[in-house]
């Protein structure tokens, strides 16, 4: 520590350079705030976390003002509660006032300033300025009556995310935050990576409910009603209920879906599998071509929705390998509904994902099947947990039941692909066991430490090293493909990229709350299971080799080769 | 004398004038010089005062009619189109230079009045017109009976230092300018001063910034000086979007030269060699002079690389601002330069230490800057001994509103309001009552009865309540209401906030709401809006000091000025409008109640025919009736009515 | 002739982002106002985001993003204007054209802008149309005036 400061009468002691915000949390003094974001510089802009420093004329924001030799420091006199008190029933002052019908209540920082700065009256009859919800992507859902102006949405779309789907318009009171000449969001850039509603403090960005059709669904009774779920969402359940890790882990989940009415749930992690060896053969098949350059995953919809409309030069780099999601879509609408003789319009399909940006991906054109969607429905990790709230279920009072047959194994690799660098190791492994020319010739992936976004590893397979990369946020992906052009490399081979930070462990569907829920603990949770399953590669999986034969076999089936395979085309958007 | 040709004057100028270390002793420059800055003239010069004022008051019909006389009589006579001399109400303004007199100055010259004129005096006769008066010198003869300019009332009072050059000469030449003693400052500087001497000379002379604040430029300059960077900037705040001042676009229309000669001062005191005149597009003739002197200096090598073989580069770059009041604020300007939205930005970091694209950067208000030149050739202590103890130097003020002279005046540190309006303003017309001074928007509390001989004086400004602000003057008399005028301030700051910190943003819109509420028409069994407004007033005074306190901007601290003024100064007239539901002044039109006085009505039906509700009813030749429930105020029965039968209670 | 929007870019070819102010500027003294068109064109050429690009422009006042009338007023709003009676003005124009500040009305005649302090506050309230001042206004000679610019403009169609 460098020097001391006083706060409310005692000595502190702080850093050179620090702002006054770090220094009074790390004493534990609790200051209100709503547009800071940690990682990101602050604005300002929301007054709330306002002391009064000695000398000083005005409150200042203690999370811009850095800390200063023999500074004096009050951080709740009567002058900063009364302000911050004020600014917070002007916010509200200009907020609907539909709490009980908000998709955030009870998990909503405006209530919680409100309850904390003990608002107790309605002091401004504001005139509202009507704003109309944008109801246009398939996966996030605008109310900007209900926003609150903290730029949080703003800066990790544009500094983050590198897409600016979104952006301040106008000034003083009739800004908002919007696209250019208020077009819906569909017609934007964005990427539907859901990171603006993970930042949202309030029910401004939400998801778009697949809820409702869900239920109708399930309800009606007309149609079977099938959910996959995929590991990560395993994780993050165990993540949110503090489960331990076990090997019927996902025999929970699958229970509480069983208790919602679901009438078949399958494994995604048998997808899982497929999707890590289609996109190994993939990429063997390019090594033996002698192609230059690596090739890049193409799980993530926000990634290849990026790809496609700002960097449509590297669609050809894409592996043309469909999702996991997709592929169990495209097996259960075609390939399970002539096994079990069902028509293909009588299941709705339901996914289970930790990404908003699934339900794009869902309603993609390449994902029809003779005019049928392949995915009917995408549910986020938050809407199962809404579902199982309301359908009055505890997942920790339940006994595990097992995934349904025929989708009902997994390996090690599909819990990989929920944490980023996971699907580069699955595939690396992948690969291995393809171009291993001895028994004797060992793994090896080492995964380096204490370098932030962007990693390397080498994989020595025979006499040749191959090179994986993974990288997650779209910022650091960019700059990443830029220095690998730039530099001219062609060490690397493969590189795994993911929208969200920390891949899907930080996806844009995970639960929100008060008190946030890291990523690298879904993570861990992830790699304990990994530990758990008896079969460590994806090609392990005795499953595949059955499904395999099955779709060769049956008549009129497409070649298996191109069964699971897709394409991309550029994106016209407004950007 | 030979007359020279332009780049021999060119020669002439920058050698024996600007580069030569004797030129004050050489007594033969002298005389040679005031034939170029035209205190001399050997053939007739009439010059035409075309400031945007002037313009808009028909300069430009003037000039063709004196273009179109001077060619029909075939005269060789030196038309120039000159600047703003700052009495507004008197433009059009033409002054006629003739060989060996003194010059002339007539007011109020409309083009129907150009031929009478000029009949007149071109044969030496006085004309039949508004004489503002001579300017009278050892060097001419004078005119009998006619007073000097500087005894004419507005100007008697006035200091004219920064407006010395102002509607004398032609703004754009460089010529005249440097005769008359301009860019010396700038030459000497970059030969005999170091950029720290130069910043010692302004911090010595004890500058204050104009724009507001206040702030002791010399030590901003200072600061930026020692900041190392590879690339430092210089910006000139011409943005002036306060309602009610003008003077910057004042003295840029008519002295662009020693703004220029300023920036290049100033760039070299913090070592910038970039520079940027930020200045509100709608300033049309203010560019398009600016330009015309920048391109003009440039021919002349005052700006570029190795200015004068000085080994100094300055460049200047102007910008037009695109209209927002906000970008007065320096934060804000940076970003509106750097071509994103005009958001200002929490201090610290100063821009003096990171401004534009993270360089230091100094931004400095025109007035300021117009100084520099003069403290640089006439000395810190010359400086210091205008104005009084604690503020030095004069004050441009925009006189406007309920006053008889408009226009731009200078004054001395020191001199006392009461003065400013009655002697050289010349007092409220039409016998009223003054009631207050609104020294520009963001300012503090107005100057009132009681307070009217504070003295011009940051630190007696400070200890009323009030700040000199930017200079903006507007005299308010018994016939304004003073919550209308809060409302319309607070009207102002909420379409002008940017939106980025909530104080601001909400606290404004909630402040007009209450104000709105305050003055709407009273509705019958309306408990709900009662109820509205008075719970709105009484958050009022803690929602205005919660804004001041906490918000991020200059803008936002400000905007609830108006408002704690009213409630302060003029409690009286605020608690008549919010329980007695009556405007005084019959200014807000909601409270005002009409009535027909049945005595006076003739029954013409006049005022029947005009009401846009039919809120009156009445036969011909009986006396009519108004029907308070329908009414809204408008007033058009009372406009309408000649017998005086329309009463306003 | 028809004003070409590549000659106006092509006098900014640095393409950095300083130049985005200026360069809608002289568009919109070419064009008019500024369309999606326009500002699409101007995200490719500056490599901006066209929601930045329009959240910029939105935010002066001075951007237009629709034509203005055969005959655009401005109101000055200033204090001094106020203060001699401009609010009573901009009511009646609100009235009688049936339009906010910001507007243009329906037939593309009169399209309004109110702005604070064009600097002649000696001889307020005064509003300009199409370049032309006409100062000391009384509600009545505002609504000559407003005539006389009906009455040209119908026989600019008569004619």
């Amino acid at each position: 520590m460098d020097f001391k400061i006083e706060v409310n009468n005692s000595l502190v002691d702080v850093r050179e350079g620090e702002t006054l915000l770090t220094a009074l949390r790390r004493q534990g003094i609790k200051v209100p705030t709503l547009c800071h974001m940690n990682r990101f510089s602050p604005t300002g802009a929301c007054r709330l976390c306002v002391v009064e420093v000695e000398g000083k004329r005005d409150l200042i924001t203690s999370c811009s003002y850095p800390v200063e030799k023999d500074m004096k420091v009050f951080t709740n006199t009567q002058r900063v509660i009364k302000a911050r008190k004020l600014i917070v029933e002007m916010l509200l002052s200009n907020h609907p006032d539909d709490c009980l019908y908000c998709e955030r209540n009870g998990n909503c920082e405006l209530q919680w300033l409100a309850d904390e700065m003990n608002v107790k009256e309605r002091k401004f009859f504001a005139r509202k300025n009507p704003y109309f919800p944008d109801g246009s992507s398939t996966s996030v859902f605008r109310d900007p009556a209900k926003c609150v102006l903290c730029s949080r949405c703003v800066r990790i779309c544009e500094e983050t995310q590198l897409v600016t789907a979104i952006d301040f318009i106008s000034r003083g009171n009739q800004i908002r935050v919007n696209s250019a000449f208020n077009k819906g969001l569909n017609v934007s850039s964005c990427i539907n990576c859901g990171q603006c509603i993970m930042v949202c403090p309030t029910g401004a960005l939400t998801d778009i409910s697949h809820i409702e059709k869900v239920q109708a669904a399930i309800d009606k009774k007309k149609k079977e009603v099938m959910f996959f779920v995929s590991p990560s969402v395993t994780a993050s359940m165990a993540e949110h209920f503090g489960l331990k890790p076990d090997k019927d882990l996902g025999g929970l989940v699958c229970a509480a879906l069983k208790k919602i009415g679901a009438d078949k749930v399958f494994d995604l992690g048998l997808a899982s599998d497929l999707n890590v060896e289609v996109e190994a053969r993939l990429l063997a098949q390019r090594i033996k071509n002698g192609a230059k350059g690596p090739i890049f995953s193409s799980c993530c919809p926000g990634w290849i929705k990026y790809v496609e409309e700002f960097r449509p030069e590297l669609i050809p780099s894409l592996a043309v390998s469909k999702s996991p999601q997709q592929i169990f879509g495209k097996l259960l609408k075609t390939w399970y509904t002539k096994q079990v003789k069902m028509l293909p319009d009588n299941i709705y399909s339901v996914a289970v994902m930790p990404c908003v940006g699934k339900k794009f991906e869902a309603s993609r054109e390449e994902m029809t099947h003779k005019g049928i969607s392949e995915v009917d429905a995408v549910l986020t990790v938050r809407e199962l947990m809404r579902m199982m709230r309301t359908n009055g279920i505890d997942v920790r009072n339940l006994e595990p039941m097992p995934f349904d047959e025929p989708f009902s194994g997994s390996s090690a690799a599909a819990w990989k692909l929920g944490y980023s660098g996971g699907k580069a190791e699955a595939i690396a492994m992948e690969l291995f066991e393809t171009l291993k020319t001895s028994a004797r010739d060992t793994f090896k992936f080492s995964v380096p430490k204490n370098i932030a976004g962007r990693k390397e590893s080498k994989v020595t397979i025979g006499k040749k090293t191959y090179g994986f990369a993974w990288v997650s946020g779209i910022e650091r992906a960019d700059s990443y493909i830029n220095q690998l052009i730039a530099e001219g490399r062609d060490d690397i081979h493969y590189v795994e990229v993911m929208a969200c930070l920390e891949g899907c462990a930080g996806g844009g569907g995970q639960p929100i709350n008060r008190i946030p829920e890291k990523p690298r603990n879904r993570k861990k949770i992830c790699q304990d299971m990994e530990k758990l399953n008896q079969w460590k590669t994806s090609s392990e999986n005795p499953a595949l080799e059955k499904l395999y034969r099955s779709i060769k076999n049956s008549p009129d089936q497409e070649n298996p080769e191109t069964y699971f395979h897709t394409n991309f085309q550029q994106r016209e958007v407004l950007k | 004398m030979k007359a020279k040709s332009a780049e021999e004057l060119k020669q002439f100028l920058v050698r024996q004038v600007l580069l030569n270390p004797r030129r004050i002793d050489l007594p033969q420059l002298e005389k040679e010089l005031s034939y170029i800055s035209r205190e001399r003239v050997s053939k007739p010069v009439i010059y035409v005062g075309m400031g945007t004022c002037g313009r808009i008051a028909g300069a430009d019909k003037t000039f063709s009619a004196i273009r179109e006389y001077l060619d029909d009589h075939g005269m060789d006579v030196d038309l120039v189109e000159g600047g703003c001399v700052g009495l507004c109400s008197a433009e059009p303004v033409v002054d006629v230079q003739l060989p060996g007199k003194a010059r002339i100055s007539f007011g109020n010259v409309y083009h129907e009045q150009v031929q009478h004129l000029l009949d007149e005096i071109m044969n030496h006769n006085l004309p039949e017109a508004n004489i503002i008066g001579q300017y009278g010198n050892d060097i001419s003869q004078s005119w009998e009976g006619v007073q000097q300019v500087e005894e004419h009332p507005f100007f008697a009072g006035q200091k004219r230092v920064l407006l010395d050059n102002c509607g004398l000469i032609d703004p754009v030449s460089v010529e005249e300018y440097i005769a008359r003693g301009g860019y010396w400052a700038f030459a000497d500087t970059i030969s005999k001063h170091t950029p720290a001497s130069v910043c010692q000379i302004v911090e010595d002379s004890e500058l204050a910034g104009r724009g507001g604040g206040g702030y002791p430029a010399g030590k901003k300059w200072t600061n930026a000086l020692k900041t190392i960077s590879d690339q430092k900037f210089l910006v000139c705040n011409a943005v002036e979007s306060d309602p009610g001042s003008y003077m910057n676009r004042v003295i840029i229309e008519s002295n662009p030269h020693r703004l220029i000669e300023a920036i290049l001062i100033a760039a070299y005191a913090i070592g910038a060699t970039k520079s940027f005149i930020f200045i509100r597009k709608e300033f049309t003739l203010a560019i398009e002079r600016l330009e015309k002197a920048i391109e003009n200096a440039r021919q002349y090598g005052l700006m570029g690389h190795h200015i004068f073989d000085s080994g100094v580069n300055i460049d200047i770059i102007v910008k037009q601002g695109a209209r927002a009041f906000v970008c007065g604020e320096e934060t804000a300007l940076n970003n509106s330069i750097e071509g994103k939205r005009a958001m200002p930005e929490s201090k610290p970091p100063y821009p003096s230490e990171k401004g534009l694209w993270n360089k230091p950067t100094i931004v400095n208000n025109v007035e300021t800057l117009f100084n520099v030149p003069l403290i640089i050739k006439n000395g810190a202590e010359w400086y210091k001994s205008i104005g009084n103890e604690k503020s030095k130097g004069t004050k441009l003020f925009t006189l406007s509103g309920k006053i008889k002279h408009c226009g731009t005046a200078e004054v001395e540190m020191g001199h006392s309001f009461r003065d400013i309006v009655w002697k050289i303003g010349g007092g409220i017309p039409n016998g009223k009552k003054f009631k207050a001074i609104v020294l520009g928007i963001n300012s503090g509390n107005y100057i009132i009865e009681e307070t009217l001989d504070t003295r011009v004086d940051f630190e007696e400004l400070r200890n009323i309540g009030s700040s000199l602000g930017s200079g903006g003057f507007v005299v308010v008399d018994e016939t304004i209401c003073m919550v209308d005028l809060a409302k319309f301030f607070t009207n102002f700051f909420k379409k002008e906030s940017c939106g980025k910190c909530i104080p601001c943003r909400e606290g404004t819109a909630r402040m007009l709401e209450i104000m709105e509420i305050a003055t709407q028409r009273p509705g019958k069994n309306n408990n709900f809006q009662t109820l509205e407004r008075f719970k709105g007033v009484m958050q009022l005074r803690g929602l205005a000091s919660v804004i001041k306190d906490s918000s991020l901007c200059a803008l936002g601290k400000s905007a609830p000025n108006a408002i704690l003024n009213t409630l302060k100064n003029f409690k009286s007239e605020f608690d008549t409008h919010i329980f007695e539901r009556k405007c005084p002044a019959n200014v807000c039109r909601d409270l005002r109640v009409f009535l027909i006085d049945v005595e006076k009505c003739t029954g013409c039906t006049a005022c029947y025919k005009k009401c846009p509700v039919d809120a009156i009813i009445g036969s011909a030749r009986h006396p009519h009736f108004i029907v308070e429930d329908k009414c809204i105020g408008c007033g058009l029965c009372y406009d309408a009515c000649k017998f005086n039968a329309v009463l306003i209670q | 002739m028809q004003p070409n929007i590549e000659s106006i870019l092509e006098k900014f070819p640095n393409k950095q982002r300083e130049d985005l102010i200026p360069l809608l500027q002289k568009i919109q003294d070419e064009f008019g106002f500024l369309s999606e068109e326009i500002i699409t064109r101007v995200g490719a050429y500056l490599s901006i985001s066209v929601n930045k690009i329009y959240g910029v422009a939105t935010f002066y006042d001075n951007f237009r993003f629709g034509p203005v009338g055969r005959y655009h007023i401005r109101l000055c709003h200033g204090t001094a204007c106020h203060v001699a009676g401009s609010s009573t003005l901009l009511q009646e124009l609100e009235k009688q054209l049936k339009i906010k500040s910001g507007e243009t009305d329906k037939e593309g005649l009169f399209s309004l802008e109110v702005v604070s302090c064009v600097g002649a506050c000696g001889l307020a309230p005064l509003i300009e149309i199409n370049g032309e001042y006409f100062t000391g206004l009384t509600l009545a000679k505002l609504n000559e005036v407003l005539d006389s610019k009906r009455a040209k403009d119908q026989t600019v169609y008569e004619s």
